[in-house]
């Protein structure tokens, strides 16, 4: 009975749907998240007849005999659609505008990026990610600064005690990707770059479509509480009705059963 | 009366090929683009009867048909379009009304409905200007009217309503949508369909930012469900009266 492999498929397929969704949910209120959705294809398909075969009587099948074994995940993509900006108030936060990433520099010495503007200075006054990460290029900021202004286009200005100009003392920089989608996730809020992503392309915000920043604010996650739930009904009801045609395939196969008394 | 067994063992056999196809298009109610197969039965030959009486073998009176059961006849794609949900990404189209998109598979050109794009780089060659091409999920390049499409290191692409493929603001081609009866269509895997006549272009209308929902009907295949399953459980009674008959002959004819 194929049917209840097939069945079986449409619930594991269901089973990672909710996996997804449930990420997404308890991923609502982390700065720079991007939500992911899972997609799905059908497998493969048992042809008992080719369609266009010669008939019996000597005529065409016109449409052939196929049934399919049921359904895959073809993979899970980042939706990278901008998220709203959340005012903070904190001098050190930015949130990017448009499609750009934050590089940062990893303990192994590779490069990650990341949409999470929530940043801090390390004790030797470099700006660093919320996890201690390097922004690169890097930009340290003088102890004796008063205040800090981050333009939208990246330029890094301090006042320090005592003067009234302001001096610059770094450039923050963005890095987009042809297909952000195909972006290796690592957990963090940092991405590593794939063969799928396409190369990383530098530059300063406000440069090709690369966005610009915001100072005093962070980007919240573009996941909509609202068709997530939507979603989980409609899962959780999918997932209800492959396990009723387990049931029906159950009983169909007892009924054979019962021929043989 | 042997003859009979069979005749309800095929019925068995058919609901099950029905339950499989039901059970598959369950499975994929949360495919995009997924068109659901209908399933038709056809009754198998009929055979003709005849009274032999002595002396007359293989020309004996007439005595009319009995068909000898059911099987499993075929499963064509249902083209009924699906609900479109809003997903907000660029790169997602649905097709409004008939036709199908098309995608390069290392098995020649075959035809989708899942209108969900992704922009995937090709391999980069040394002196050669980056490339990327629109791909469905399995990386299949889409086909515009002019092939595969390469939109180059664009920074936005946008596939618009009547179907252009725009980036950067220029226009670069035009998606191929073509036509192909429902009948000629056989669901190949990965959510491509291949067809088995000519198709006919179609000019695209397509809404951008929406995907299309698989046609599943879900109601209506757990009502077929239920159907399969009871004439699976009547055949299956036919089959044990049979039995019982042919045990009462063995066992009992004899005595007389």
């Amino acid at each position: 009975m194929r049917a209840l492999y097939t069945s079986a498929t449409g619930m594991m397929a269901q089973q990672l749907n909710l996996d997804v969704i449930a990420n997404n949910l308890a991923n609502v209120n982390t700065h720079g998240y991007k939500r992911s959705t899972v997609h799905f294809k059908d497998l493969l398909y048992q042809t008992m007849l080719a369609p266009g075969a010669t008939a019996a009587g000597g005529g065409q099948v016109p449409t052939g005999t196929q049934v399919g074994l049921g359904v895959a995940d073809a993979g899970t993509s980042r939706v990278f659609t901008q998220g709203t900006l959340q005012l903070t108030g904190s001098d050190t936060d930015v949130a990017i505008r448009g499609q750009g990433f934050l590089r940062v520099l990893m303990p192994d010495g590779s490069t990650a990026y990341t949409r999470d503007g929530t940043l801090s200075v390390d004790s030797q006054g470099r700006l660093v990610t919320a996890d201690g990460y390097a922004i690169q290029p890097e930009v340290t900021l003088p102890a004796d600064r008063e205040t800090l202004t981050i333009s939208p286009n990246g330029t890094v200005s301090v006042k320090r005690q005592g003067q009234t100009a302001e001096e610059t003392v770094g450039q923050l920089q963005l890095t987009r990707f042809m297909n952000p989608a195909g972006l290796n996730s690592l957990g963090d809020n940092l991405y590593a770059p794939t063969a799928a992503s396409g190369e990383p392309q530098d530059g300063s915000p406000g440069e090709n479509g690369l966005g610009v920043l915001v100072q005093k604010a962070l980007e919240m996650p573009n996941v909509e509480v609202v068709e997530e739930m939507i979603r989980m009904i409609t899962v959780q009801r999918a997932y209800e009705t492959n396990s009723k045609a387990i049931q029906a395939a159950d009983e169909m196969l007892q009924g054979a059963n019962n021929l043989k008394r | 009366m042997v003859r009979g067994i069979h005749t309800a063992a095929s019925g068995m056999t058919a609901q099950q090929a029905m339950l499989d196809t039901l059970a598959n298009n369950l499975a994929n109610a949360d495919t995009i683009g997924y068109k659901q197969d209908l399933s038709t039965f056809r009754s198998l030959r009929d055979l003709a009867l005849r009274r032999y009486e002595r002396g007359d073998r293989g020309h004996g009176a007439p005595v009319g048909a009995l068909s000898t059961g059911a099987s499993f006849d075929s499963a064509a794609p249902d083209l009924a379009p699906g609900t479109l949900t809003r997903t907000g990404e660029p790169l997602d189209a649905a097709i409004v009304g008939d036709g199908l998109f098309c995608v390069q598979t290392p098995n020649g050109e075959r035809y989708t409905r899942a209108g969900h794009f992704e922009l995937t780089p090709a391999p980069a060659k040394a002196g050669a200007a980056p490339a990327a091409f629109l791909t469905d999920t399995q990386g299949n390049r889409l086909l515009g009217a002019r092939g595969a499409i390469d939109v180059g290191a664009a920074r936005t692409v946008t596939i618009e309503p009547s179907g252009a493929v725009v980036a950067d603001g220029r226009t670069l081609d035009t998606l191929r949508v073509v036509k192909a009866p429902a009948s000629a269509l056989r669901h190949e895997g990965s959510n491509l369909l291949a067809s088995s006549a000519l198709v006919t272009p179609a000019l695209p209308t397509l809404r951008p930012g929406y995907v299309e929902r698989s046609n599943v009907g879900v109601v209506g295949s757990m009502v077929r469900m239920i159907t399969v399953q009871r004439a699976y459980e009547a055949a299956q009674r036919t089959v044990t009266a049979q039995d019982e008959t042919l045990g009462k002959l063995v066992n009992e004819a004899g005595r007389f």
